[in-house]
């Protein structure tokens, strides 16, 4: 063999050979169609409004507010909403909400992380309820999956691939004026539990710094972790941290520090008192009428900025949600505000 | 007329006098079929050493030798080597023609054979077993080829432990120490031209630690003249391999050249989404400038895309019904697309000189570069939850500890039916959820576009690796002789992470996840780039190629002098050896930290070592038949790099309690060779001491990403080996091996827990790990096995392999006292603890082989070998702890549990086909 026939072989082999392997070549997806009504009605399910499945859920279980209540959904429905909330700044944990406005009424989806990524707020959502349970946590009705504890009527739908097989996006709306409803010192009184899951706007509430009439007569703002609630009066030291040391001068929104001088760091709720009318002591154990709790977790990204000095008043945008002791009593009205801008100072 | 009588008797005693000192040995090598001359073939002299090298007409001399009796060792690719006992008197003795006989073509070891460790801790790729060169020695012969189905380490040895060579210069990685097959990985008949030694046997081209060496030499000079071509079908590595070399042999111009190309292509019979996609290619050129001076080139590369296996715990494989899932890909586009692909092209390029000042002395240099890039691609995501879809949430083993019994059923029946594809990577969510993203906060941050919440990175350790060595070698007239050398290196290697697809989105915003969760309202904490955040207002929008979250420098800087000398006394032959040197590293970020603004950018601290080394070995050679042989190596070698930084990705921090690593080896052996058969019998221990290792995890008890450094681990490794490599009858032979050792930890060592978010330390204690057994190699192995050669080279074997005691890698968080709760009794405690033994396993391996001479010029052969016949999918072959736990709060005290460990399996039946054509 010459030596031209042996560089001919080898260079053809290796001109083969620079063609052999494509493996990198994957194309990207279209764009998935949106859902619409029709892709559900094909589906051979029916439309029920959110205002519907509430109602339905409170008769069909005949619960208390306070009460472990599921319905089991069998039949072939499905909702929509507009997702107005987002968990991006950490205050919402696997939870989202949806609003329907022709029902204006909304409803607690409760799924999985990252929720702002795959259903941003102002999308339309379409839900195949058939497979999923409706739940009641200490008065609000959410849509989740079956729990295993007795102790909790549902349970968060956390598998991706049965998220997926549920919810499915519509179109992107955007997110209108008609989604908040607006709330002042003038028609609070009209407020009712067909506004829960709804995002309100609370305009000229007062930020209240003290001890509350109503309910458990906490003094806010206090924190709360591991059982225990922390707030100006808590005696001595807490767990070897003075309130000094532990919130500063400044009361935030949340908390997160270390305790026990462990390293392990510990996330706190925050709870701070709105109010339009601070001095009424409500009735029963109920809060009176005017009056909010906005409760943010320890894992908000805005924990560490400032709540509104005592007196300060400002407008606060929030979801509007409820919570009761289990024997549905000692009623609260919690807000959960969504993203730092949402409170205005005036 | 007298007068000139008694002149030419007088010059005729004279000459015989002088002739007295130059007896010596000459013939000629050829193959045996058809008498065919072989060239390049290397022949080995002893006792004394001497070699020579055969020419172009097969013929060879070495002259200038003492009578006596001598063995003369023939050795060449391709063909069986050969020893033939010679006496030498005062004349040359003329063997006329030495004939050598072709040999089965055996599977070629290169680094495809063993599966991909996928760790969860961070760490880039596990180290090789050492069994991959081919060795004359009859045990490593055996245990290299045989015992490599599972991982065997010889001796327990990490592959940082044996010593690659290539023309002189060690090629270890710098900054790992692992051997670098994967430099020539596909080149194996460029690179099949090796010296190698056993354990603590010095070598040639340096001492050696307690691995062996090996010693690749790509001179064309000594390569075989002729093309060799061979095409592999297979079903266990790749499915189909070409390769073609050839080699010029030494021309009568002086110059002397060969190259190689290679390409491997396709996947495997078990494991989904393996694949690959890999050539090689190698130029040498060497100009014999006369007898005395040669100068070498050599150019080799071997770029490479392969698909990764990652393990899975076993109530994953169970549920898919086999001990192959691969939880790494999912669909796209029809195909396979595999998240973890590693890719990377590393050059290397080397210059040779070597000078012969005289018969006995010898002077070479060299000097090598290697360079390139090296990546291996994972999916990352910013946030959302786990996309993985093994991930221990979606198995059904979750919902049962949430007392979710139903929920539990579902998820087997959606894993067992894989309905909607969930045992795979949903891609198609991925883009679409990336396709999603416009949101007005990150427009003001990023510019317009999309944010990618899901991509492939491709995590970066491109080197630059400038070796120098220097070796001279004098051959004293009493027999001993006299080998020393110098060896310098300087590396640079940049570990940073590249954006390798965006999935569908526009840019990926680099800012620290956890930071940001932790630190969100301190924008600059949460920076991987302070310097680009302060100048732009803004993290980096990465885009496809940019750099991300991570960049710096790993400089090592290594000197060493040795020297070695070999001298016999009567029948015992002595070599001891000593070497000195230093190594010198230190971390360069390139990028300041948001979390360690002033201990990030810049150089950390500098590191220095002493190295050291002191070795003897004792040969007694009762006869040519029987030697007795004792070895004693003490050693102390600078940490690795990768052990020297608590967190390099973030700061430039050292471990604490970093030392210099201290070995202490003993070996002694019985060798037995009776004509054909040979037999050895070896016991062996050593000490390894002030190992360091750092691992990062996610730590359930603090709640963290955790940085946990160890130091002071100790290991002691002891045992036995035994192989007998018999002629039974006609071409029949029976090959028999035992490896059996102790590899134990020997110390507890200490650990320091710190934050990652912070350099806060969390913990400190030691890991009650004594006595529990070094991980991932069968402490005992067994084979027995006939191979059988035709008079018309027919070639079959038969082997059977038994292995045991082979222990799974362990976590070290769960032998701490941090996952202790009050509530645990001591039983409690000792199964936390303990440590899983996989137990036995047996396997059987076949092959056949015939090649044919044609036209007395050119062979043709093909050779077909069959492993684990008895197609065993249940064999573990390595695993690892998970360093996660499940922490139960329900109980009155918090308790902590392991999560499952991950495992991998030997493949069932496998073939390997190998055609070959040689002239």
């Amino acid at each position: 063999m010459t030596m031209k026939r042996i560089f001919q072989y080898l260079s053809a082999t290796a001109l083969a050979l620079l063609f052999a392997g494509c493996y990198n070549d994957f194309d990207a997806p279209a764009e998935e169609a949106v859902y619409t009504d029709a892709d559900l009605v094909s589906k051979g399910l029916t439309y029920i409004s959110i205002r519907d499945l509430k109602e339905q859920f409170w008769s069909r279980t005949g619960a208390g507010a306070g009460s472990v209540a599921s319905w089991a959904i069998d039949e072939p429905l499905y909702t929509r909403g507009k997702v107005i909330s987002t968990d991006r700044y950490g205050s919402l944990y696997k939870s989202l909400y949806l609003y329907d406005e022709s029902s204006e009424s909304a409803i607690e989806l409760k799924i999985t992380t990252g929720n702002y990524l795959f259903y941003p707020a102002g999308r339309e959502l379409f839900v195949e309820l058939k497979g999923l349970v409706l739940g009641n946590y200490r008065g609000m009705v959410s849509i989740g999956a079956a729990s295993a504890n007795s102790s909790y009527s549902n349970d968060n739908l956390e598998v991706p691939m049965l998220v997926r097989e549920h919810l499915h996006r519509g179109e992107e709306l955007g997110m209108t004026a008609a989604d908040t409803l607006v709330i002042d010192r003038t028609n609070y009184a009209t407020l009712t539990d067909d506004a829960l899951g709804r995002l309100v706007r609370f305009e000229g509430i007062e930020s209240v710094h003290g001890k509350a009439k109503w309910g458990y007569q906490n003094n806010f703002p206090n924190y709360f972790a591991n059982s225990t609630s922390y707030d100006r009066t808590s005696e001595g030291e807490l767990n070897g941290v003075t309130w000094a040391d532990f919130i500063g001068g400044t009361p935030t929104w949340a908390a997160w520090g270390s305790l026990n001088g462990a390293p392990t760091t510990t996330y706190f709720y925050g709870s701070a008192w709105f109010s339009y009318d601070k001095t009424n002591p409500g009735e029963n154990t109920a809060a009176a009428p005017g009056n909010y709790v906005v409760r943010t977790s320890g894992y908000a990204q805005f924990r560490g900025a400032p709540i509104p000095a005592d007196g300060a008043t400002v407008d606060l945008t929030a979801i509007y949600t409820k919570y009761t002791n289990t024997s549905g009593r000692y009623i609260t009205y919690q807000l959960v505000i969504l993203d730092e801008d949402d409170v205005v100072l005036k | 007329m007298k007068l000139k009588q008694l002149f030419t008797l007088l010059l005729s005693v004279l000459t015989l006098a002088a002739s007295a000192q130059t007896g010596g040995v000459r013939g000629r090598v050829v193959s045996r079929a058809g008498r065919a001359a072989l060239d390049g073939v290397r022949i080995t002299m002893t006792p004394g050493d001497r070699t020579a090298l055969s020419a172009s007409d097969g013929a060879f001399l070495i002259e200038g030798v003492e009578p006596g009796n001598y063995a003369l060792r023939f050795e060449t690719p391709d063909f069986e080597p050969l020893t033939i006992a010679v006496r030498v008197d005062r004349l040359v003795h003329d063997m006329q023609a030495v004939v050598m006989v072709p040999a089965s073509q055996r599977e070629a070891l290169d680094d495809s054979i063993f599966a991909e460790f996928d760790v969860e801790t961070g760490s880039d790729a596990q180290s090789l077993p050492t069994s991959l060169s081919a060795s004359k020695d009859v045990f490593n012969n055996i245990a290299s080829y045989k015992f490599s189905e599972m991982r065997f380490n010889v001796r327990g040895y990490d592959s940082q432990y044996q010593d690659v060579y290539m023309n002189g210069i060690r090629l270890n990685d710098a900054l790992t120490g692992y051997t670098p097959w994967s430099l020539w990985s596909g080149l194996n008949d460029a690179t099949r031209n090796q010296e190698n030694t056993t354990g603590l046997r010095i070598s040639e081209v340096g001492l050696g630690g307690v691995g062996g060496t090996t010693n690749i030499v790509t001179l064309p000079s000594q390569m075989r003249k002729g093309l060799r071509a061979s095409l592999v079908s297979a079903n266990s590595n790749y499915r189909f391999r070409v390769m073609a070399t050839y080699a010029s042999g030494r021309q009568d111009n002086g110059w002397s050249y060969a190259f190689s190309l290679s390409t491997r292509q396709g996947g495997n019979d078990y494991v989904d989404g393996v694949y690959y996609n890999a050539f090689g290619y190698f130029a040498a050129v060497e100009k014999e400038f006369n007898a005395r001076h040669r100068l070498a080139l050599t150019v080799l590369g071997a770029p490479t895309e392969r698909g990764a296996q990652q393990a899975s715990t076993q109530e994953a494989y169970d549920l898919v019904g086999n001990n192959y899932y691969n939880p790494n890909w999912g669909w796209q586009d029809g195909k396979r697309r595999n998240a973890r692909v590693r890719d990377y092209h590393e050059p290397l390029v080397m210059l040779n000189y070597i000078a012969d000042f005289s018969e006995r002395s010898r002077l070479s240099l060299a000097a090598s570069y290697r360079f390139g890039q090296n990546g291996y691609s994972a999916l990352t995501w910013q946030n959302g939850p786990d996309p993985r879809p093994d991930y221990y949430r979606y198995l059904p083993s979750y919902f049962e500890r949430d007392g979710n019994p139903a929920g539990a059923a579902m998820q087997q029946v959606y894993w067992q039916a894989n309905y909607d594809n969930i045992r795979h990577f949903d891609w198609d969510n991925m883009y679409q959820t990336n396709y999603l993203q416009n949101d007005p906060a990150d427009e003001a941050l990023y510019g317009p576009g999309r944010r990618s919440n899901y991509m492939v990175e491709a995590r970066h350790t491109d080197q630059r690796d400038l070796n120098f060595a220097a070796l001279f070698s004098h051959l004293f007239r009493n027999g001993s002789k006299l080998n020393a050398g110098l060896a310098l290196r300087r590396n640079r290697t940049e570990y940073y992470s590249e954006v390798k697809d965006l999935l569908g989105g526009d840019y990926w915003a680099d800012i620290d996840k956890f930071a940001e969760r932790d630190f969100a309202s301190t924008p600059e904490a949460y920076q991987n780039n302070l310097d680009y955040y302060f100048a732009h207002g803004a993290a980096h929008a990465a885009r496809k190629g940019d750099k991300y979250s991570y960049d710096y420098y790993a400089h090592v800087a290594k000197g060493s002098a040795w020297l070695s000398y070999a001298f016999s006394v009567g029948r015992l032959a002595v070599t001891a050896g000593g070497e000195i040197g230093f190594a010198n590293m230190w971390r360069e970020g390139r990028w300041r930290k948001g979390l360690f603004p002033d201990n990030s950018k810049g150089d950390s601290e500098k590191l220095d070592f002493l190295t050291y080394k002191g070795k003897l070995n004792l040969a007694y050679r009762f006869s040519a038949a029987h030697v007795v042989e004792a070895n004693v190596l003490y050693m102390q070698q600078a940490p690795d790099f990768r052990s020297a930084f608590v967190s390099p990705r973030t700061r430039n921090t050292v471990t604490p309690n970093l030392k210099e690593e201290r070995i202490f080896a003993a070996d002694a052996s019985y060798n037995l060779r009776l004509g054909d058969l040979k037999a050895r019998l070896s016991g062996f221990v050593t000490t390894i001491r002030d190992q360091a290792k750092v691992l990062s995890y996610y730590d359930d008890v603090a709640s963290t990403y955790t940085n946990f450094a160890m130091s002071g681990i100790d290991k002691l490794h002891f045992g036995l080996e035994a192989a007998l490599s018999a002629p039974i009858w006609r071409g029949l032979t029976l090959n028999a091996a035992v490896s059996w050792g102790q590899y134990t930890y020997d110390s507890n060592p200490d650990y320091v827990q710190t934050q990652d978010n912070s350099a806060a330390v969390i913990s400190r204690g030691r890991v009650y790990w004594k006595d529990f057994h070094v991980e991932s190699t069968p402490q005992l192995a067994a084979n027995i096995g006939l191979a059988y050669r035709s008079n018309r080279n027919l070639f079959l074997s038969l082997d059977a392999n038994f292995y045991d005691n082979m222990y799974l890698s362990m976590s070290p968080i769960y032998r701490t006292d941090e996952v202790i709760s009050s509530g645990m009794t001591p039983a409690d405690i000792a199964y936390i603890r303990r440590q899983e033994n996989f137990g036995s396993a047996f396997v059987l391996n076949a092959s056949v082989g015939k090649n044919w001479s044609i036209m007395r010029k050119y062979t043709l052969g093909f050779s077909l070998s069959v492993n684990n016949i008895l197609n065993d999918q249940d064999i573990k072959t390595g695993g690892y702890e998970q360093t996660r736990l499940v922490k139960n709060t329900e109980t009155a005290v918090t308790s902590y549990q392991p999560f499952d460990s991950k495992y991998f399996y030997m493949f069932g039946t496998t073939y390997y086909m190998n055609l070959y054509f040689r002239f």
